[in-house]
């Protein structure tokens, strides 16, 4: 690479650049904070990058070809990690705190279930069915009983 | 309880105003957007809820935008354009352009002109019209590179 080039912040930046960023995905939800770069050793691209989302929150990893954008001060992914949903709260159609999401599982990758946690040593699978919607948190269809 | 009323209705199915204060109050996104004060009358009409927000103005609701009412919470029909206050904005190409600090709005209904944007302390607050604005979750994203 030209020297001319390295110079051009237009074009170039580094791993102090994209470190310790944030990262947004495509509905404007923050997934968490880049804390690594991964880069294939033999074709010397970037891979991707490892993403902190925060307390007990297991790390995500992003492929790079999922990267829309390295901003300035934050960088945007183009889909929202299966994740995304750990740690929203869940309330029943009345408005009843059933819970917090500690999990998810998929199938052709469409949401299959949520797995909820509703006490200390308790915690409850509810299927995409009974999800109204899913946005800053979760509102079923149902009520608390009915799960 | 003695009862007298042309209606017929079981007492168990309704609600107090006494029941109602304190309860959350949560968005149509799940959003918790705070907390009963109190519940407003005209003549013998309900008009709405007043809401208590932590560290923010008192907000009204009207009733028509109460989806339902219920024991344990009062479910709203939208996202409060209040609730875009706080919210960081970030433009097109990633930059952080700072915090909503206020929002314009052209009457009192859920919709808003524009919202105004402070930097920081050190800067003037700029105002972004709501056409410029792409996704509002978590964060604001504009469409535009400021």
């Amino acid at each position: 690479m030209t020297e001319e080039l390295l110079n051009d912040e237009s074009f170039v930046i580094t791993s102090d650049d994209v470190l310790g960023k944030s990262v947004i995905d495509e509905q404007g939800d923050s997934i968490g904070i880049i804390t690594q770069l991964h880069i294939d050793k033999t074709n010397k691209n970037i891979l991707g990058i490892s993403i902190d989302p925060g307390f007990l929150k297991p790390q995500v990893f992003v492929g790079v070809r999922l990267i829309s954008l390295f901003g300035i001060d934050a960088v945007y992914i183009s889909k929202t990690p299966q994740s995304r949903y750990i740690g929203l709260i869940v309330f029943d159609r009345t408005g009843v705190i059933i819970g917090k999401v500690i999990g998810s599982e998929y199938q052709d990758k469409a949401l299959k279930t949520l797995e909820v946690r509703t006490g200390l040593f308790r915690k409850v699978s509810i299927g995409k069915d009974k999800i109204q919607r899913i946005k800053r948190n979760v509102i079923l269809n149902v009520k608390k009983d009915e799960i | 309880m003695e009862k007298i009323t042309s209606r017929r209705f079981d007492l168990a199915d309704s609600h107090s105003t006494s029941d109602l204060k304190g309860k959350n109050v949560v968005s149509r996104g799940g959003e918790i957007v705070g907390k009963v004060k109190d519940v407003l009358f005209y003549d013998k009409d309900i008009l709405g809820v007043i809401l208590k927000k932590r560290f923010r103005k008192d907000v009204f609701i009207g009733i028509e935008m109460v989806a339902s009412i219920t024991q344990d919470a009062i479910l709203l029909s939208i996202d409060p354009v209040t609730s875009l206050l706080g919210l960081p904005v970030f433009d097109k190409a990633g930059k952080k352009i700072g915090k909503v600090k206020g929002i314009i709005r052209q009457d009192e209904r859920n919709n808003f002109k524009s919202i105004a944007v402070k930097p920081n302390i050190f800067r003037r607050t700029m105002e972004i019209d709501a056409s410029d604005i792409k996704i509002i979750s978590q964060h604001i994203i504009l469409k535009v590179e400021i």
